[in-house]
């Protein structure tokens, strides 16, 4: 029977680029300067550098993250800074109230039916509100210097001059409180919503650390207060930053998010 | 070609012997020896590694073949292709993403005593019994993972 262990055989792809690197080197030595080969074995050396190069950044850049949240962010939780929390995925949203829902608020003053411009931040055990300045014309991204972030990923890590942004937190909800509900609405076949609801599931799933834990309701139930799919399902959720689309999308929340920080769930 | 061939044939003994069990066990509560969460994460996207690998190896295969000039050219042609138009090893990429906190699972798994982790990992229990196990702990509703 085969007995290699197993903590080596997950060490493997870690060393297997380096190695890559270092026989392909080798070759090249070896090889005559007019050798046809050798230009393409040079190349292809450069890309395999660039690929074990990526192993360092992911450090830096999961700190430089948290970095850019807790210096533009007011009121960030210093205790949500840890070396496992990733953050997964962030969209800026507007929450409205959609009428008859019981998340909707009875006898309140109009003021408050402003909508109120918020952006998630998904972390993969997390979910934090946080409220952005003014009408919302700025995004989130470029409030917490994201953008910049991944612009300069590769080199120096975190940008500099970051201030704080006018955004604030609302609260941090634990993703195994989260409850993902159909809110149903106008014009959506029962199927499409089927598979609207399982692809949460799938999705949290795969990134909650207590898959287990997470509770889905299907339907239109007492449990109605946050159509969180809606901003879940449109995101592809990657575990490593891909070309970002500068372009944000809005949701709708249903006043799941107002809510929040009146129900005593946030900031424990 | 030789590292590439055991390199290849380590990678599949991680896939077939320790990944695919340990998360197919992860699925039902039952027969869990680690929780999903953990087991894709330690296991990270090996699913997407092997091929890549797999590629390469048969295209340095049939480079020594008498054919190899004609059909996959030398070794810089080869490697070139995989690296760069093939794009296949990003996926190491990724690979590298959770390597910190699939350590630190792995510790922490492979310390707890009562754990089917560190029995499943150290004592090699061929997946064939394993799965037998599993089935049967199953049917009389024995958690094989302790907590």
């Amino acid at each position: 029977m085969n007995r290699i262990g197993l903590r080596e055989l997950l060490m493997d792809p870690v060393q297997r680029i380096p190695r890559y690197t270092l026989m392909i080197n080798t070759m090249i030595k070896r090889m005559s300067p007019g050798d046809p080969q050798r230009g393409k074995l040079v190349e292809a050396v450069e890309i395999a550098s660039k690929i074990a190069q990526a192993e360092v950044d992911e450090e830096t850049r999961r700190a430089s993250v948290m970095f850019c949240l807790r210096t533009t962010i007011d009121g960030f939780p210093p205790g949500l800074i840890s070396h496992s929390r990733r953050l997964v995925d962030y969209i800026d949203l507007e929450d409205t109230f959609i009428e008859g829902l019981p998340s909707a608020p009875s006898g309140t003053g109009s003021s408050t039916l402003e909508p109120l411009h918020c952006t998630l931040f998904l972390f993969d055990d997390k979910l934090m509100v946080v409220k952005r300045p003014g009408n919302g014309e700025k995004s989130g991204q470029v409030l917490a210097g994201l953008d910049q972030l991944e612009k300069i990923a590769k080199g120096s890590g975190v940008p500099s001059g970051l201030k704080k942004s006018g955004m604030s937190c609302k609260g941090v909800v634990d993703l195994t409180d989260v409850v993902a509900t159909d809110v149903g609405g106008a014009g959506m076949s029962s199927l499409h919503r089927e598979t609207l609801l399982s692809d949460v599931r799938k999705i949290f799933t795969s990134i909650s650390r207590n898959p287990h834990r997470t509770r889905l309701i299907d339907g239109l139930g007492a449990h109605s207060d946050l159509c969180l799919w809606c901003f879940l399902l449109t995101r592809p959720i990657s575990t490593h930053n891909k070309q970002r689309s500068t372009k944000r999308v809005s949701w709708r929340t249903s006043g799941f998010l107002r809510q929040t920080s009146v129900r005593g769930r946030v900031n424990r | 070609m030789a590292t590439e061939r055991s390199y290849v044939k380590r990678l599949r003994t991680l896939k077939h012997d320790y990944a695919d069990p340990l998360r197919t066990f992860a699925r039902s509560k039952d027969t869990a020896i680690i929780s999903l969460y953990d087991a894709n994460t330690l296991f990270g996207n090996i699913d997407n590694i092997l091929p890549v690998n797999e590629a390469l190896l048969a295209d340095l295969e049939k480079m020594v073949s008498p054919e190899g000039p004609r059909t996959v050219g030398y070794i810089g042609d080869v490697v070139l292709r995989h690296f760069k138009d093939l794009h296949g090893f990003e996926q190491y990429k990724q690979y590298y993403v959770k390597r910190e906190e699939a350590q630190s699972i792995f510790e922490r798994e492979i310390s707890r005593r009562s754990s089917g982790f560190a029995a499943f990992v150290d004592v090699r229990i061929p997946c064939v019994l394993l799965s037998v196990c599993s089935s049967a702990c199953s049917e009389l509703s024995i958690p094989l993972r302790t907590r």
